[in-house]
């Protein structure tokens, strides 16, 4: 199809007068681990959404393993969101049946393995379930897909430091090698380590898109040191704080 | 897909519907024994027997309520809320996601109008063996006698239908509206809603005031199937109208912010 799974050009998105994406130019191809690192309200999730479909771009083309958002692209894509998107009446195995329906490349068995390591029952309501088991059960349903892109959405954010690394691993040990992971966060410790690209956002714009080595090599620091440096933000002094 | 569509969202259908339906035809049976049995009318007493009655009434303006609530929920939640997530995602074209639910609400208003109806037959008189000894190869066969009563009566069912699509596709559209806006939009959805149908008044008043319909309300009337089958047209037109501008919005416009 193409060299590039992921293609943005010229990409702008406002929310009312507010931007949230300003000149976006991306090109990532497959098989990489890519991390997509900023602060909170970079434009993280906006990106994502942008490419699942979800929002629509103001002005500028995105194109994803050639195609246009559309059908064809949402039948490659598997998506983490940051919320839950599921309905309280049905059992983790319901959602299972829903994606062998929809999605050619869900392997039903690899999901119920998976739910049996992460010590889910599938047949329980998930109106039953603890939001951490909820939110398993969505990785589960990303991550038993054979997908050639994968959105995950602060899949880390807001756990423990051990549930951290086990998302981590799940996700490592899961997805699809020939596709593309590209996950959202702004802990960058915690991935550093499996990522092959960095992209950074600044108030909706890229900062910087390089290979983690070239960043290492060029830079002399870790990422999360760089992203650290880039985005510090200097405390207020006290008089400041005071208003004078 | 519409197919694998449906699936799921008959399933969300009766979970929220088994229970209000099965409690509808469950009191009407009850009523039908402390309304009309003697016995079990003394056993409840005069008070438990209007109460229970009162409780059947209270189940069906339920079931009514929840119809009308199902029908804007599912769209707005399924679609437009969290649950969009998920739908929006799903390797579909955003008519058959509107589809599915106009086909689902649609069944779930049938439903419920079904059970209202049954309702009352069975608290009536009518006595079960007397159901099963009636001859009913004749009544069918005294029908197939004449198959215009056939014919007119689903012409009824289809008028039936295409009023509660045109108000089914009005709220859809109006909800869809009131996405459009950033913020406040259960209120712009609601005056959207109340602007549709003034708009649609005037329109058809303007369309029936002009020559060429009248004539054409003329031709039809001279036979009831005519007439009957022009005003399903008439209301399908704006119906239609409606969900193309919605699956427009939803294709062109979607903001799960």
């Amino acid at each position: 199809m193409s060299d590039y799974l992921i293609q943005c050009r010229g990409l702008y998105k406002t929310y009312g007068l507010r931007p949230a994406l300003s000149d976006v130019n991306l090109e990532v191809g497959p098989g990489r681990i890519v991390g997509l690192l900023g602060p909170n309200g970079s434009g993280k999730t906006t990106l994502i959404k942008l490419l699942c479909g979800l929002i629509q771009p103001t002005t500028g083309t995105l194109a994803v393993d050639g195609s246009a958002i559309g059908t064809y692209t949402k039948s490659v894509i598997s998506y983490l969101p940051d919320r839950m998107y599921f309905a309280d009446w049905m059992r983790a195995v319901d959602l299972f049946d829903l994606f062998r329906d929809f999605y050619g490349d869900f392997d039903y068995e690899k999901a119920i393995a998976m739910c049996a390591s992460l010590g889910i029952e599938p047949r329980d309501r998930l109106k039953t379930l603890s939001k951490g088991t909820k939110e398993k059960v969505q990785l589960v349903l990303v991550m038993a897909r054979a997908a050639k892109l994968y959105l995950l959405d602060e899949p880390i954010a807001g756990v423990d430091p051990a549930a951290r690394d086990f998302i981590l691993r799940t996700i490592l040990t899961n997805y699809n090698e020939e596709g593309t992971v590209l996950l959202s966060t702004h802990l960058i410790s915690d991935i550093e380590k499996v990522l092959d690209e960095a992209i950074f956002l600044k108030q909706g714009r890229v900062m910087l898109h390089e290979t983690v080595d070239t960043l290492r090599e060029k830079e002399g620091k870790s990422v999360d040191a760089l992203f650290r440096e880039l985005f510090r933000t200097e405390p207020m002094f006290d008089g400041e704080k005071e208003g004078f | 897909m519409l197919l694998k569509l449906l699936k799921y969202d008959f399933r969300a259908m009766w979970k929220q519907f088994s229970l209000v339906w099965g409690a509808a035809l469950v009191m009407s049976l009850v009523n039908r024994y402390t309304l009309d049995d003697r016995y079990a009318a003394k056993l409840v007493g005069e008070t438990g027997s209007g109460l229970l009655f009162f409780v059947l009434v209270a189940v069906c303006t339920a079931m009514f309520i929840i119809s009308i609530l199902f029908v804007i929920q599912r769209f707005s939640r399924g679609l437009l809320g969290s649950e969009g997530y998920l739908m929006h995602t799903l390797p579909v074209r955003p008519w058959h996601l509107v589809i599915s639910k106009l086909i689902c609400a649609l069944t779930a208003c049938v439903g419920s109008t079904a059970v209202a109806l049954i309702s009352p037959l069975i608290m009536s008189r009518i006595r079960w063996s007397d159901l099963v000894q009636f001859p009913w190869w004749r009544l069918f066969w005294g029908l197939f006698k004449h198959l215009d009563a056939l014919v007119l009566l689903g012409e009824f069912c289809l008028l039936l239908l295409s009023l509660i699509t045109v108000n089914i596709a009005i709220l859809y559209l109006s909800i869809s509206l009131g996405h459009l806006f950033p913020r406040r939009r259960k209120l712009a959805s609601a005056a959207a809603f109340i602007g549709l149908y003034v708009l649609l008044f005037n329109v058809y008043g303007r369309f029936f005031s002009l020559h060429i319909a009248r004539q054409l309300m003329g031709m039809a009337t001279e036979n009831i199937y005519g007439s009957m089958l022009t005003a399903s047209v008439i209301m399908l037109l704006p119906a239609g109208v409606c969900l193309a501008a919605v699956c427009w919005i939803l294709e062109h416009k979607l903001n799960l912010e």
